[in-house]
């Protein structure tokens, strides 16, 4: 098991790779598990309906064109881009999977504070199936 | 500009009163999407659907209680009017990053504890649309003038541009502004007046907004064409409403 620091991540979203203004990020899939529990069941049961992903990054701020802040605010209305997260960096293979989608923007904060670099919270919704690429 | 810290050159402007000499910290949510679920039994993973947008703001503002200052400012921003709010993140030169809100104050608790000052925690909830644009102008002017010119791209048929001037301070009696545009930074195609962008200012601690629907060239600029007075501390911004 090759166990990895976050810094190898890369982060692409709408071509622009994201992974330079974040320091905190985020992928979650959640699958809708509906309750089929009965009376005669030992402890509980479920089903899996669908599921839903959303990725979130935080960290310092860029106003420069093309940076941070233009990349995000130009997603406003958009009904979706690409999306590219690789966990340990590179191209994808057996020991260095990609994951893929589409996503939207579900929300963006600025936050300022005395003696702190602005940070940007940015969270996006997954707005396809997510898929785990390793094909080299 | 690269990554950017917070002091000295991030500005909070309310109407025409600068609220930064109060702010130590500050969150904007500048969007947040409606995001409606289109899924239908035949999706495989989401399927979303974008609405509309709204956006907050709110300040950590340190309570002042003399003439003029911030708690006299902020309990003026009560009742149901619009406030135009711009935010300065990080630098606030002519050229530099400026985002424009209407807003309305949503709420303002004054807060007290041992060994702390007391902080107006001020909060404003969007009430129109938000604009991502430039500083085109900050100055303390003292006559007219036509500031260096910013390429926006140009705007469709559809869209607004928008200016917010604002007036800081000053003694002056009045001067009148232009937003102008044109196809090459004055090149070979002079700067013209985009129709209804003008006003004629005469009050201290004022604000503008002007706008316009419609197709413009990418070159917008911020002139002073006339003037009467002494000086007066200026900034004005535009950029295309979301």
């Amino acid at each position: 098991m090759a166990l990895i620091a976050s810094r190898n991540m890369d982060l692409t979203v709408n071509s622009v790779a994201l992974e330079c203004y974040a320091n905190n990020f985020e992928q979650a899939l959640e699958q809708n598990m509906v309750d089929v529990t009965t009376f005669c069941d030992a402890g509980p049961r479920s089903l899996v309906d669908s599921y839903t992903w959303n990725a979130q990054l935080s960290g310092p701020n860029d106003f420069a064109s093309g940076a941070l802040d233009a990349t995000i605010f130009g997603l406003v209305g958009n009904a979706g881009v690409a999306y590219a997260f690789q966990p340990t960096g590179g191209t994808a293979d057996t020991n260095s999977p990609e994951y893929d989608g589409t996503v939207v923007l579900q929300s963006y904060s600025i936050r300022a504070a005395v003696g702190q670099a602005i940070t940007h919270q940015t969270r996006l919704m997954g707005n396809s199936a997510l898929t785990r690429d390793v094909t080299p | 500009m690269g990554i950017v810290a917070t002091t000295p050159n991030t500005r909070i402007l309310v109407d025409g009163y600068d609220l930064t000499g109060f702010v130590n910290a500050g969150e904007a949510t500048p969007i947040e999407q409606e995001i409606m679920d289109g899924r239908v039994f035949s999706s495989v993973g989401p399927r979303n659907v974008v609405g509309n947008y709204s956006h907050r703001h709110s300040y950590s503002t340190l309570g002042d209680f003399d003439a003029f200052q911030s708690d006299e400012f902020i309990n003026s921003l009560t009742g149901d009017d619009n406030h135009y709010l711009g935010e300065l993140w990080g630098a606030n030169a002519e050229g530099s990053l400026a985002y424009e809100s209407i807003v309305k104050l949503a709420r303002a608790p004054l807060r007290a504890a041992n060994g702390q000052l007391m902080i107006i925690n001020t909060e404003f909830g969007g009430n129109g649309p938000l604009s991502r644009g430039h500083v085109l102008g900050n100055l303390t002017a003292t006559g007219t003038t036509n500031r260096t010119g910013r390429n926006q791209g140009t705007t469709s048929s559809t869209q607004t541009y928008q200016a917010v001037i604002r007036v800081l301070s000053g003694t002056f009696t009045d001067f009148t502004f232009q937003i102008q545009q044109s196809s090459d930074d004055g090149a070979g195609d002079a700067y013209s007046l985009i129709t209804g962008m003008t006003a004629v200012v005469s009050t201290v601690s004022s604000v503008v907004r002007v706008t316009f629907t419609g197709a413009t060239e990418a070159w917008k600029r911020f002139a002073i064409t006339a003037w009467s007075g002494t000086n007066a501390v200026v900034v004005a911004t535009g950029g295309v409403v979301t």
